[in-house]
């Protein structure tokens, strides 16, 4: 089953109902449980392509309840290996022997989400974060959750017990309500924009080669590399928009994964608005113990802030290399680490050289912010080149366009970026303030012509919803 | 300084919505007006986006169209809603060709053209047509007058061409003493022989659910909504949109079922009955040309979706577009008539879906000079033609 998509709005509006039928806790675990189990099954036809997932799964749940119950850090070390080794295994990564791999096809939908809340799960049960035990149908449903099964966003195990736990109000109209207006505009940016963008970005690529004049060339691989970010953002963020709005009705707050991205001033805020969840994990598991580790194995004040620049570069590094498995991703967690990095590292220079008031004066002036709001999200498309395309393809644009094209084709995109989100953001807050747009009636009018242009176009492709792009990972 | 540092790593803490939600309860009459805002919003919408369509993209029917054929000496305008707007005129035996059907004028080469929309040059000007270019170029070659008489067959009431008059149209195309008779034919219009389907097979016993009550009613809403989706002009100019991405355009038409079933191999048996009736069509043909020993050719013009796979490499597996146009090219063959090949000229063009309107199917101006082209260089070889310049000539006329 596609997410979003009508079949899992039909599965979601279903087991709503169920759902509520009674408050009572064990009532609401077994049908949440059945639909978890149900949605698993929509992904294959036979048993033994989920053998694998189970597998992985069942040996993520006796490490948590082993670590709940002995505290060894040996023990810990040799889980988290295991854990990881298997991850790597089932994804197959290339460093591992290929003949080492399974040899029949299995279910790998959501295994990386999987994978990050069961390790969240067993740091936090060794560091005794996790109050009670952790039990087999609490374990199910929080890795299993269908609503962010396939790709997050990655919820806390803490949040989603708390929530199980409590008490809830019965569903009533404003509940349905919050989730209807979270659902049609996720289903509203995957159908419709990040698909209009995807046709449009195909249509720049097809037609993209050397009969094109230099100027046609810099303008069209300059949209080529700036379309993308704008695709992928609506694809992810429409997806994150409907699961958020379908947990509502089980009662489930998922936590946010996008703040505006595209609003941010500098690369480290960036990866702070998008794919919150995912930078958030690498921030609380791997970046502070990388520093606090550094800190406490070198102890010179002087030399502190450049251990945050190292620790940058690495936890950024995984966020990109974790995407994929091929050379193409590892060098695209090359680029953001180095993005990260070096912002850091231009931070900490800056202060230094201007002194921390006036380098505080300089990131509050217009002109300087709407420059960092435009080469932000530049670079950010720049580096999604290594994401979407392979090198070879990276070669035949670069032939295309030459140097120079290509530095044109930057300073266009930045330029754009720019002004565009200048005015953007200058509209942003003037509507932020009208009180109109808070009218229940408005939002009805905004939600039912969502849903208007999405069934047009529905209606004229008559295909399937678009793929999302993070499903792969 | 450590705090500071892990203070940047989580920069902003817990992410703020810009939610304007309003947790209030409804009040009585919240939910009328909360429905009939929603259904207000959509009708809105609709009414925008149709209305929009019909101004932007208006249409306008040939008013010279009759069941039996045109209507003599009739002029009319006519648009559909991806072309310009075009003037029609059809002569005193209801072609659509400027020279008169009469007796043939002393030292002219006479084509009769038999065929259907194509070849009297639906939605483009006439001049623009492929009949009306290769008329012009052919007489600049042979330096006497070549005239092309476009003896349509209309359309039936199937929607599309009446091929129950192929024999009268044949017939009749051989009574204006031509030089030459051209048969065009188009995948359409070979997806339209209504005898494909073989003996209809008796009608199956109704599953479960349709004995359901409501089905009927509902079966005739979804009709009704099929209908209201292929009239809607709002959905043509969305599709016309959306076809700008050609994997999208050809993606969509393989999902046709049936009508695009002539691209894939083996050939549907649905499929290898049409490609019987051509066979049929042809020997009429070939029967007329022997009687009056006038030569004939067959011109095979093809969809967009076609030309497209055709200039793609590689292409799906199961999926030949080359194929039923070479199907069509050893029939013509064996019943003695000269076969000219448009799809390959028009796959070699650098974005061979230009040559046509997306949505409508038809080639546009640009896919009729291609297509003149190929049927210039085709009738340059034929025997009708010897007395006109060598083929090589044709470099010097600007054709390529």
């Amino acid at each position: 089953m596609t997410v979003p998509s009508f079949q899992f709005l039909a599965l979601v509006v279903a087991g709503a109902l169920v759902y509520n039928i009674s408050s009572a806790l064990h009532w609401r675990q077994a049908v949440l449980l059945a639909i978890n189990i149900l949605f698993l099954a929509t992904l294959s036809r036979s048993p033994a392509p989920f053998l694998p997932f189970a597998g992985f799964l069942v040996l993520g749940f006796v490490s948590v309840r082993v670590l709940q119950a002995v505290r060894s850090s040996k023990l810990f070390v040799a889980a988290i290996c295991y854990v990881l080794l298997s991850f790597f295994w089932l994804k197959k990564y290339a460093f591992l022997p290929e003949e080492s791999f399974l040899q029949f096809p299995y279910v790998t939908i959501g295994l990386s989400y999987v994978f990050f809340r069961v390790m969240h799960l067993m740091i936090d049960a060794h560091q005794n974060s996790v109050e009670s035990s952790v039990r087999a149908i609490d374990y199910a449903n929080y890795t299993l959750n269908f609503t962010s099964l396939v790709s997050g966003p990655i919820q806390r195990f803490q949040d989603y017990h708390r929530m199980q736990n409590s008490v809830l109000p019965a569903l009533d109209e404003v509940i349905v309500g919050r989730a209807v207006e979270r659902i049609a505009p996720g289903f509203f940016k995957v159908f419709v924009v990040s698909m209009l963008l995807l046709h449009w970005h195909t249509i720049l690529l097809s037609g993209f080669g050397s009969e094109l004049t230099w100027g046609a060339r810099t303008v069209t691989g300059a949209l080529i590399v700036a379309i993308y970010p704008i695709y992928l953002y609506f694809n992810f963020s429409g997806y994150t928009d409907t699961v958020i709005g379908a947990a509502r009705l089980f009662r489930l707050e998922l936590p946010e994964n996008f703040d505006r991205p595209f609003s941010s001033e500098n690369f480290i805020t960036f990866w702070s608005h998008w794919h919150i969840t995912l930078s958030n994990w690498l921030k609380t598991y791997v970046y502070n113990p990388l520093l606090m580790a550094l800190m406490r194995r070198f102890e010179s004040p002087r030399l502190e802030p450049y251990f945050a620049v190292l620790a940058f570069f690495v936890t950024f590094f995984l966020v990109g290399a974790w995407h994929g498995q091929t050379s193409e991703f590892l060098f695209f967690g090359v680029l953001q680490g180095a993005g990260v990095a070096i912002n850091k590292l231009y931070q900490i220079e800056m202060a230094r050289s201007l002194g921390r008031k006036r380098y505080r004066a300089l990131c509050q002036n217009a002109y300087y912010r709407a420059l960092s709001r435009g080469f932000t999200p530049a670079w950010f498309a720049a580096t999604l080149l290594w994401f979407w395309s392979d090198w070879s393809q990276i070669a035949a644009l670069w032939r295309a366009l030459g140097a120079a094209g290509a530095v044109a084709a930057a300073i266009l995109t930045t330029i754009c970026a720019t002004v565009g989100l200048w005015a953007w953001v200058a509209i942003r807050d003037r509507v932020d303030h009208l009180t109109i747009f808070s009218s229940r009636y408005v939002r009805t009018a905004a939600v039912s012509a969502e849903m208007a242009v999405l069934v047009m176009l529905n209606v004229v492709l008559e295909s399937p919803a678009p793929e999302i792009v993070y499903k792969g990972f | 300084v450590l705090e500071e540092l892990i203070a940047v790593s989580i920069q902003l803490g817990p992410v703020k919505r810009h939610s304007r939600m309003s947790e209030r309860r409804f009040f009585g009459g919240d939910c009328a007006m909360l429905v009939l805002i929603a259904a207000l919003t959509v009708a809105v919408i609709v009414g925008l986006a149709e209305g929009g369509a019909r101004v932007l993209f208006s249409e306008r029917e040939d008013s010279c169209i009759s069941v039996k054929g045109f209507v003599p000496n009739c002029t009319s305008v006519q648009k559909v809603a991806e072309g310009p707007l075009v003037t029609n005129h059809y002569n005193e035996c209801g072609y659509r060709t400027a020279e008169p059907c009469g007796p043939k004028p002393g030292g002219a080469i006479r084509v009769a053209v038999v065929g259907t929309s194509i070849s009297r040059g639906y939605a483009v000007a006439y001049e623009d047509s492929f009949a009306a270019r290769a008329s012009a170029d052919l007489s600049r070659l042979c330096g006497r007058p070549v005239e092309f008489q476009n003896v349509s067959i209309a359309w039936g009431a199937t929607d599309g061409p009446a091929w129950e008059q192929f024999d009268d149209r044949v017939e009749e195309a051989y009574r204006l003493q031509p030089n030459l008779v051209m048969f065009v034919l188009a995948p359409w219009d070979i997806w339209k022989y209504r005898g494909a389907q073989g003996e209809a097979p008796a009608a199956p016993a109704p599953r479960r659910f349709e004995r359901w009550p409501f089905y009927s009613t509902l079966h005739q809403v979804a009709e009704y909504a099929r209908r209201v989706r292929e009239q809607s002009r709002a959905v043509l100019v969305l599709r016309h949109l959306v076809y700008l991405d050609r994997d999208t355009f050809v993606r969509r038409y393989l999902m046709n079922g049936d009508e695009s079933d002539y691209l894939r191999t083996p050939l549907s048996d649905p499929w290898r009955r049409r490609l019987q009736f051509v066979d049929g069509l042809l020997d009429k043909l070939a029967r007329e040309s022997e009687q009056a020993k006038v030569p004939n050719v067959v011109v095979y013009v093809p969809f967009a979706p076609q030309v497209i796979l055709a200039a793609s490499n590689p292409v799906e597996p199961g999926i030949e577009p080359l194929a039923f146009d070479r199907a069509i090219g050893r029939i013509s063959a064996s019943r003695g008539s000269q076969y000219i090949d448009v799809l390959r000229p028009m796959s070699r063009r650098p974005r061979p879906a230009d040559m046509y309107y997306s949505v409508n199917g038809h080639p546009n101006a640009q896919g009729h000079e291609v297509i003149a082209q190929a049927v210039v260089s085709g009738l340059l070889s034929n025997a009708a033609f010897s007395s006109c310049e060598s083929a090589n000539a044709v470099g010097t006329v600007g054709f390529h």
